[in-house]
């Protein structure tokens, strides 16, 4: 008898995929291949991403019995959220992707943490702190579609993309949000004591991003072909190239703006991560 | 490539150029990169932060491939990646020393860590391998001025700093002050070119008795009340020797106390490093008073005088013939001074 359960399993053509999101407070980290989970790093300590980061991923990479060499793509969260960290995360997966010629892909910082919502049905916000009594702000929806034959999926729908929101401006939207609302994100404590009504805040730490999350993320955009895009954008050999996703412009930017130009005081379009 | 060939990948991003350089043993630039953020800031009147770090992360990337792929060597041949984690902008050195740790860990390469205001003296080395210690160098630039005494390699002692401006900082300030744009210290050179340096009196700060500290602030005060006096007065002068009197002011601070410091020490060896050692004026002065006194004198070709990665990869050259190197822990640390290296290092 032909055994092919082992071949199914160990899938061919699997990829290494090492995903870094260092777009907030928290560093995670995650190894997987297109099927499935391997391993994931979460550090929430004093110390910088800068510090922490290379010797998480050295860690990482070793306790899944992987070396650099072994790796296939390099993701990284793009943004929103802390330019700093945005750059570290970028810089270290352009740098690795770089030097093992393999592609890079930017991963839409709040995307990843929507995944918290998982598994449960209803819409879930997403926030990080954009400083200065602001967040960066983007709702999704997480519904099971029943397949054929028993089972379903879980799909979700990005209803309102990443934005920039004024404290009050979201207090004023969660209590006037018809269905109940999950927030998840770095912000998502505070903007519950905010809420009220129907907003709820997913508890400590099952609100904050997951290497998990960010391997998910990486899958969905695989599976949509996302990989193929990235390749023929970077027709120049540069596949690892990652563009930051800021939504804001530099504080010098933004004032020049609106010393004397019609021109909307917002940056760059997403960089095609956004099209569910 | 043989195989006791060392080849250094040296990557610059401490404030508005990202740079890399490719050197084979130290003496042979295989290539050079610079990409200069000069436009991106011009419109701000200076080097804005946020912007910096922004071009930095675009061009890191596309900075080291041509320097590679002109150099002709892929990440497989270098022996080690040396980058700049301080002194500058935070943001900036932050792109430059995760981009560079990330390549050297994933080519199993060392890093190593290079303190830019040394890698600012180490430029000399680039066309004078076999220079020999010690040496006193003098190094100016828009972010700091420093008379430093060189005894070996990874054993220096600053002799003098400026308390308050650096001479390149004066530079763009009194620039600024003429109209001549951004970047202002090759502007107002240029324009001193045509102006007469004895117009003008400016006051040369000379400190205290024996002090080899520098200070440019009441220089820059003196031109800027000056100025300003003249506007109210409608009076009329010439602003090419105003700027040709205030380069000369610079000139005379920097020289006196160089020339005291290489008395003092005894050394026999000076060298120049910084932007501001691009200067014309600056070089001939300091080469005809090192002549006058039967010393060595030596001055980075202009391109490596201001920010570039070749400076990083030489310095980075004698780092590694030292073993001297950093790991994955490497942060930036924009407040690193000449002495904070060493203490820093020896904590890895």
């Amino acid at each position: 008898m032909r055994r092919n359960i082992g071949a199914l399993n160990s899938a061919p053509c699997s990829m290494n995929i090492l995903t870094i999101d260092t777009a907030g407070p928290v560093t995670a980290l995650a190894v997987s291949t297109e099927q499935r989970l391997i391993g994931e790093s979460f550090l929430h300590t004093e110390q910088q991403h800068s510090e922490r980061l290379l010797p998480l991923i050295e860690a990482l990479l070793k306790a899944c019995g992987l070396r650099p060499a072994d790796l296939d793509l390099v993701g990284a969260a793009c943004g929103p959220g802390s330019f700093t960290g945005i750059r570290v995360g970028i810089a270290t997966a352009q740098g690795m992707a770089q030097a093992l010629n393999i592609p890079a892909l930017g991963l839409g910082a709040l995307d990843i943490v929507s995944w918290a919502g998982w598994g449960r049905p209803g819409d879930i916000m997403v926030l990080a702190d954009a400083r200065k009594n602001e967040w960066y702000a983007a709702r999704y929806r997480w519904r099971e579609e029943k397949e054929p034959g028993g089972g379903g999926r879980w799909r979700r729908e990005v209803l309102e993309a990443p934005r920039v929101l004024a404290e009050r401006d979201l207090a004023a939207q969660l209590a006037a949000w018809p269905a109940p609302v999950w927030l998840a994100g770095e912000g998502a404590e505070r903007a519950g004591r905010l809420a009220g009504g129907a907003a709820r805040a997913l508890p400590g730490a099952a609100a904050l991003t997951r290497g998990a999350y960010a391997a998910r993320e990486t899958r969905e955009i695989l599976a949509a072909g996302g990989l193929s895009a990235v390749a023929a954008q970077a027709a120049d050999g540069r596949r690892w190239q990652i563009e930051p996703y800021y939504i804001r412009l530099s504080a010098a930017e933004a004032r020049r703006q609106a010393g004397g130009a019609d021109e909307p005081a917002a940056a760059s379009a997403p960089p095609g991560l956004r099209d569910e | 490539m043989r195989t006791n060939d060392v080849l250094i990948l040296g990557i610059e991003t401490s404030c508005d150029e990202t740079a890399a350089a490719v050197l084979l043993n130290g003496r042979r630039l295989l290539s050079q990169v610079i990409s200069s953020q000069t436009k991106a800031h011009a419109v701000f009147g200076g080097v804005v932060p946020e912007i910096a770090s922004r071009e930095h992360c675009l061009h890191l990337g596309p900075t080291v491939q041509t320097a590679l792929s002109e150099a002709g060597v892929g990440f497989a041949d270098l022996s080690a990646i040396a980058v700049t984690y301080g002194p500058g902008l935070v943001g900036s050195l932050l792109v430059g020393v995760a981009g560079a740790k990330a390549m050297a860990f994933a080519a199993g390469k060392p890093l190593i860590a290079v303190n830019h205001l040394e890698a600012h003296v180490y430029a000399n080395f680039l066309e004078q391998p076999d220079l020999e210690f010690p040496l006193l160098a003098l190094l100016v630039s828009g972010g700091h001025t420093h008379l430093v005494l060189l005894r070996r390699h990874l054993d220096c002692l600053v002799l003098g700093r400026t308390r308050d401006d650096a001479a390149g900082e004066a530079f763009d300030k009194v620039a600024r002050a003429l109209g001549l744009g951004y970047p202002g210290g090759p502007a107002l050179e240029r324009a001193a070119r045509e102006g007469d340096p004895a117009a003008f009196f400016f006051p040369r700060a000379a400190l205290e008795n024996g002090s080899l500290d520098f200070s440019f602030s009441g220089l820059k005060s003196a031109v800027l009340n000056m100025l300003n006096r003249a506007r109210q007065r409608g009076d009329e002068i010439r602003l090419a020797d105003v700027a040709a009197s205030f380069q000369q002011a610079v000139v005379d601070i920097l020289a006196w106390k160089t020339i005291a410091a290489l008395e003092t020490t005894g050394v026999p060896t000076l060298v120049l490093g910084g932007g501001v050692a691009a200067n014309q004026a600056l070089r001939e002065r300091m080469q005809a008073e090192t002549q006058a006194r039967g010393l060595r004198f030596l001055c980075p070709a202009p391109v490596y005088c201001t920010d570039n990665g070749a400076m990083v990869a030489v310095c980075g050259y004698f780092r590694y013939k030292e073993g001297y190197f950093a790991d994955w822990r490497l942060n930036a640390v924009p407040g690193l001074s000449l002495h904070d290296f060493y203490k820093e290092s020896e904590k890895m």
